[in-house]
């Protein structure tokens, strides 16, 4: 390969990059990215209450139930979508141009262009989920938006491609960074998703049969090949940044990009487990899905064998905290992935409870807390001032962690029990109905503790933009630096 | 050293291989058998049951009822009487949306019309869902119901039974009316009888193996 392990990232920033070219590169990224992020913040908020309604109106139905539009089969895929294309891919978006701008070592050019994107996007969500809580969800998942929403969605990514690809051939010379890899496959992957999808299902519908397929072929890209791209360039970038030292190995990194780009792609069709579908359409997807078990070991061989020695670090770190919780979760939801895949396991959990726990460590405890993590990195650089209270910082992680792990663990568990009873028919079905109630209710608890961190961090967000530059220079660590410094750049 | 244009290639082939598989040649298979299907005539009763479509999709009823039956060797849905059969991909030819489902907070319903005939139930457990089925976490759909004035004492005979002894008008000589919404969906909900079409496809041989 072109480039010995040795010459790392950290390296070659340390070496090459000066403080005076960062500064620049932060000061043309701060318009379009902060935009992004204060969309993503109100997206998220939004899609946060969606969330806790939808929650309790499964445990309490009669609340909130006389307006149509706060009907749960309204209110639930608006909390998805607006998650999805509210909050992490716009805060994504934020994230990768950034990092894509830092490592090219090319300012953003096209700035006037990414503001007209986020306003798009801004458009799209704004349509989309005015429409699903009006009565014109599509009922496809991860798609519910009307068609009209995803026309300002898929526009938005015209100017974004430019911008990258600007990027891509603007970039200094030297070794190309597997982060670079993830954000340029990206942003040209989801755009060939999203139109598939939105054409064939939406604006010229193929036989209904055909529709489920792309449905969870759709679906499950979203994460593999849009959302989790970015979030492994995130945690490639962030983790040897913070810590001051290179990856452990670069050619982990590259078997770890090409076996996900293959057998990702290939995912999906194993939410039909049991379905009407020929049994190799079923088969590709499950062995596509165990293969992931590769990308996602060297991976995380990879991430820890760099965290080895610097765990300490953990405590006074909070991009540091967000961003291994997140790459942790990472390991453990893929592991799961691939297991749940297995006919034999899917037999119990499909069709239940333990699906939305598993989604949520995906969405959630990997690349919501991802995109949390790169932005507690980002703000300082971007604005200049450092956050203003750890406190915040503190009732963010805890609220947000400790919330999605209660989440995971009491779903999955409800989860295999709803599974076993719904297979032994003795159990009439108002009775696992019934018997589901406190886990549902535990939910509620868990996505309120969750809500909680986002309004910390909210709150933290705004008051970082409102505070005077003067104040704050000092890094906002949540321990005493004595025992283990933050690398700055 | 210039590597990009040949990794971004690699970018597309990749995805690409996975698409055609996934994506195009499904939908040239189960194009071509729609294309093959009949085209059944035109009714009032088959728009009926389109615009029910409509609302189901809006309202999102597929987070919590699937459609399709399991092999009895994958599942037990035959033995929860859901379906006689497995339901195969030629029993969807003709819906415009497939709504399969992936979670069964609530029953299956891909032969709901076979199982539950009756009209009046169905509006009754729109309106208040535990009044048919004790325990039920189904929301109530109130907003598909209108509630008007009962002209010449005599209430509509699809209006809801709301008192206590089956009365279908209130004190203040109100009643709850289904709306064109809920007649839609409910004649949606009836044609959901998938198992009576017959599907040699759908037979299965005994197996010795609970899971396939």
């Amino acid at each position: 390969m072109q480039t010995p392990p040795s010459e790392s990232l950290t390296d070659q920033d340390e070496k090459r990059h000066s403080r005076t070219e960062r500064a620049l590169i932060d000061a043309v990224a701060r318009g379009p990215v902060l935009h992004l992020f204060l969309s993503a913040l109100f997206w998220l908020l939004a899609g946060s209450a969606l969330a806790l309604i939808a929650s309790i109106k499964l445990h309490s139905p009669t609340f909130l139930a006389e307006q149509d539009w706060l009907n749960f089969g309204r209110v639930r895929p608006a909390h998805l979508n607006t998650m999805v294309y509210g909050w992490a891919s716009m805060a994504g978006i934020g994230v990768g141009l950034w990092m894509m701008s830092r490592l090219c070592r090319a300012p953003l050019r096209g700035v006037g262009w990414l503001h007209l994107s986020a306003v798009l996007l801004n458009a799209g969500n704004a349509v989309g989920t005015y429409g699903v809580l009006t009565g014109g969800s599509t009922s496809f998942e991860w798609l519910e938006y009307p068609k009209e929403a995803g026309l300002f969605l898929a526009a938005a990514f015209v100017p974004l491609m430019v911008v990258f690809a600007d990027m891509a051939r603007r970039r200094q010379p030297g070794h190309i960074y597997v982060s670079q890899w993830y954000l340029m496959a990206s942003i040209f992957w989801f755009p060939w998703l999203y139109l598939t999808a939105q054409a064939l299902m939406l604006w010229q519908p193929v036989a209904a049969p055909a529709q489920a397929p792309m449905n969870w072929w759709y679906a499950h890209n979203a994460l593999g090949l849009w959302f989790t791209p970015i979030c492994l360039a995130t945690a490639y970038y962030l983790i040897p940044k913070v810590l001051g030292k290179p990856i452990n190995s670069y050619y982990l990194s590259v078997i770890g990009f090409w076996s996900l780009a293959f057998f990702y792609a290939w995912n999906g069709m194993h939410h039909l487990t049991g379905g009407p579908y020929p049994a190799w359409l079923i088969s590709v997807s499950i062995v596509a899905s165990l293969m992931m078990l590769i990308p996602v070991v060297t991976v995380a061989v990879n991430h820890h064998l760099t965290m080895r020695g610097s765990f300490s670090m953990l405590r006074s770190s909070p991009t540091l905290r967000f961003v291994v919780f997140a790459a942790m979760s990472y390991t453990i939801v893929s592991v799961q992935g691939s297991l749940t895949a297995i006919r034999a396991v899917s037999r119990v959990t499909h069709f239940t409870h333990y699906t939305v726990a598993h989604a949520h460590m995906g969405m959630y405890a990997f690349v919501t807390m991802m995109l949390f993590g790169a932005i507690y990195y980002m703000m300082p650089r971007l604005t200049g001032k450092e956050w203003p209270s750890r406190w915040l910082i503190r009732i963010h992680f805890w609220g947000c962690a400790l919330g999605v792990l209660h989440y995971w663990i009491i779903l999955s568990i409800g989860g295999i029990k709803q599974g076993l009873w719904l297979l032994d028919e003795s159990v009439p079905f108002m009775e696992i109905v019934k018997r589901m109630l406190p886990y549902l209710e535990q939910r509620s608890w868990a996505g309120a503790a969750m809500t909680t961190g986002h309004v910390a961090f909210a709150i933290s967000f705004v008051w970082l933009l409102l505070r005077k530059p003067s104040t704050g220079t000092e890094a906002t660590l949540l321990a005493s630096a004595a025992s283990s410094k933050q690398a700055t750049s | 050293m210039n590597h990009f244009r040949f990794i971004f290639l690699g970018f597309l082939a990749t995805f690409a291989s996975a698409w055609l598989g996934l994506v195009i040649l499904p939908t040239i298979h189960y194009g071509n058998e729609a294309a093959a299907l009949p085209q059944p005539a035109p009714s009032a009763e088959r728009d009926a049951v389109r615009r029910g479509e409509q609302i189901y999709a809006a309202n999102g009823c597929v987070y919590c009822h699937s459609q399709q039956v399991r092999s009895p060797h994958f599942g037990n849905d035959d033995k929860r009487g859901w379906g006689s059969r497995r339901t195969v991909a030629a029993d969807y030819l003709g819906d415009a949306k497939a709504m399969m489902g992936t979670m069964r907070t609530g029953p299956d319903l891909a032969n709901i019309g076979q199982r539950m005939p009756s009209t009046a139930w169905h509006f009754q457990h729109l309106f208040e869902p535990t009044s048919t089925s004790p325990g039920s976490i189904m929301p109530p759909y109130r907003f598909l119901f209108e509630r008007k004035a009962v002209v010449g004492g005599q209430a509509e005979t699809d209006a809801i039974p709301i008192g206590s002894a089956g009365e279908r008008m209130d004190a203040d000589g109100q009643q709850w009316v289904p709306k064109a919404e809920a007649r839609d969906l409910v004649a949606y909900l009836l044609s959901q009888k998938r198992s009576l079409a017959d599907r040699p496809e759908a037979s299965v041989a005994p197996a010795s193996r609970t899971s396939p």
